[in-house]
């Protein structure tokens, strides 16, 4: 979803502003005493700001649909789980740049509106890049606006998703902005981080599913990259002694009892909500989730604490997420 | 929780970022001959031994003083649409950083973004 805080409402507080999975933009505005919940990105219509394929919460499905295509072109169907905020064309309000998930591409949402009073247009204009329309290899994680040249224009930071075969993960881009505040002109990519997916013993570095961030974390004076993202490695094997082994016994039944316990209360939840209309399906779900957290929550806790404790008692293929920390050596 | 700022309208777009020094940008080539800076091998961030970001799906980090103490923090979200903060621990050119703590809306409930 990769938050963004910017100043969405022109009110001097900040927002934050996130793409989701199901297909279109949030935003959670800051207050005087805090933020909102989220709400939906609309366009100057009204309707959602989706790209081709979205999740509809009314019928409970995946729809596509091509209406909101740049006229005259037929692009593939994209999915947008990532958005920000960015003043495309320098009039002191911010355009929407929508990720897509499926393809690799960034499309615009041009705001025709003025500060405090966004009117999104209601076409998606794929974003250029090296005289091509971009498409990042390896599918679009995530987007993240910086002036990371220091030429006083904002360039963009992508990370993509990738896939689990060696040297097709995801990777960090660089979109240099070669235009002028107003007008932007993106060059083609440059790689920060090259696709990853090697075959390791240990976690050596995020390989699919890239989210970078840019910041210089260590103060000193060149922006680092902080990056979250899956890992896989393979863990090589050794024997276990008595001890270790029935340890790793009774953390494993702890851990089925707690799955076991989840199911158990999202079976409860499916057998309330059977026969109600589709159209309820999704809302009463997650209403009844909802007054469930704090078990589920506790569960989960537990459970995680079990699947730590055993972790460095198994072997073999891993898999695990991590945030990691790439310090720019430029200084 | 959190330090609201006023910013003007040209640091609207960079608040998660600190502007690089003109070195930076003479690496890069700001004439346009770009070159990819270099990184030195990636650590994963921790606290107090546990690894940030391993219990939640596809965390996507955020560099931001959510406290204004003045120190870069670090924001995750995920796949569920939970975001939350682990504070910057001062002191180390290393970052160090809390737990993850839930940022809570202004009703006192768990931020979330909607999700399918």
């Amino acid at each position: 979803m990769s938050p963004q805080f910017v100043d969405f409402d022109g009110d001097g507080r900040l927002d934050i502003v996130a793409g989701t999975f199901g297909g279109s933009p949030y935003v959670a505005l800051g207050g005087e005493r805090g933020y909102a919940q989220p709400e939906m990105i609309n366009d100057a219509k009204g309707q959602r700001i989706v790209l081709n394929h979205y999740w509809d919460f009314d019928i409970g499905q995946w729809v596509s649909a091509n209406r909101w295509d740049a006229p005259g072109s037929a692009p593939p169907e994209g999915q947008c789980t990532s958005a920000v905020a960015f003043d495309w064309d320098a009039d002191g309000d911010p355009d929407l740049l929508l990720g897509d998930y499926k393809t690799g591409r960034i499309y615009r949402r041009t705001n025709e509106g003025k500060r405090g009073d966004p009117k999104f247009a209601s076409v998606n204009v794929p974003l250029v890049a090296g005289g091509e329309t971009l498409e990042i290899a390896g599918r679009l994680e995530t987007i993240r606006v910086v002036d990371w040249d220091a030429d006083g224009v904002q360039d963009l930071v992508v990370g993509s998703v990738g896939v689990k075969t060696p040297g097709e993960g995801g990777g960090v881009y660089l979109l240099r902005n070669e235009g002028r505040p107003g007008t932007p002109k993106f060059a083609a990519p440059i790689t920060l981080i090259p696709p990853g997916g090697a075959k390791v013993a240990q976690p050596t570095r995020p390989d699919e599913g890239l989210y970078p961030d840019v910041a210089d974390l260590d103060g000193d004076g060149d922006l680092d990259l902080v990056v979250g993202g899956h890992s896989g490695w393979t863990e090589p094997e050794r024997e276990l002694t008595k001890a270790e082994a029935e340890r790793a016994d009774v953390l494993r039944a702890g851990i089925e009892r707690a799955k076991a316990a989840t199911r158990a209360i999202h079976d409860d939840v499916e057998k309330a909500i059977k026969g109600l209309p589709k159209s309820a399906l999704s809302g009463k779900r997650k209403e009844l989730l909802a007054e469930r957290s704090a078990e589920l929550k506790k569960i989960a806790g537990d459970r995680a604490a079990l699947a730590r404790e055993l972790d460095p008692l198994t072997f073999g293929p891993k898999e695990r997420y991590f945030v990691w920390f790439y310090r720019n050596q430029a200084r | 929780m959190a330090s609201w700022r006023r910013t003007s309208i040209a640091a609207l777009f960079t608040v998660s970022v600190v502007i690089p020094s003109r070195a930076t940008a003479q690496d890069l080539g700001a004439a346009g001959s770009a070159r990819a800076p270099t990184f030195a091998p990636p650590v994963r961030l921790a606290c107090d031994g546990e690894f940030l970001g391993a219990t939640r799906l596809y965390p996507s980090p955020v560099i931001h003083d959510v406290n204004g103490d003045g120190l870069a923090d670090l924001v995750l979200g995920d796949l569920w649409g939970s975001v939350t903060v682990s504070l910057r621990r001062a002191g180390d050119a290393t970052p160090s950083f809390g737990p993850e703590a839930p940022i809570t809306a202004s009703d006192g409930s768990e931020l979330k973004f909607n999700n399918w």
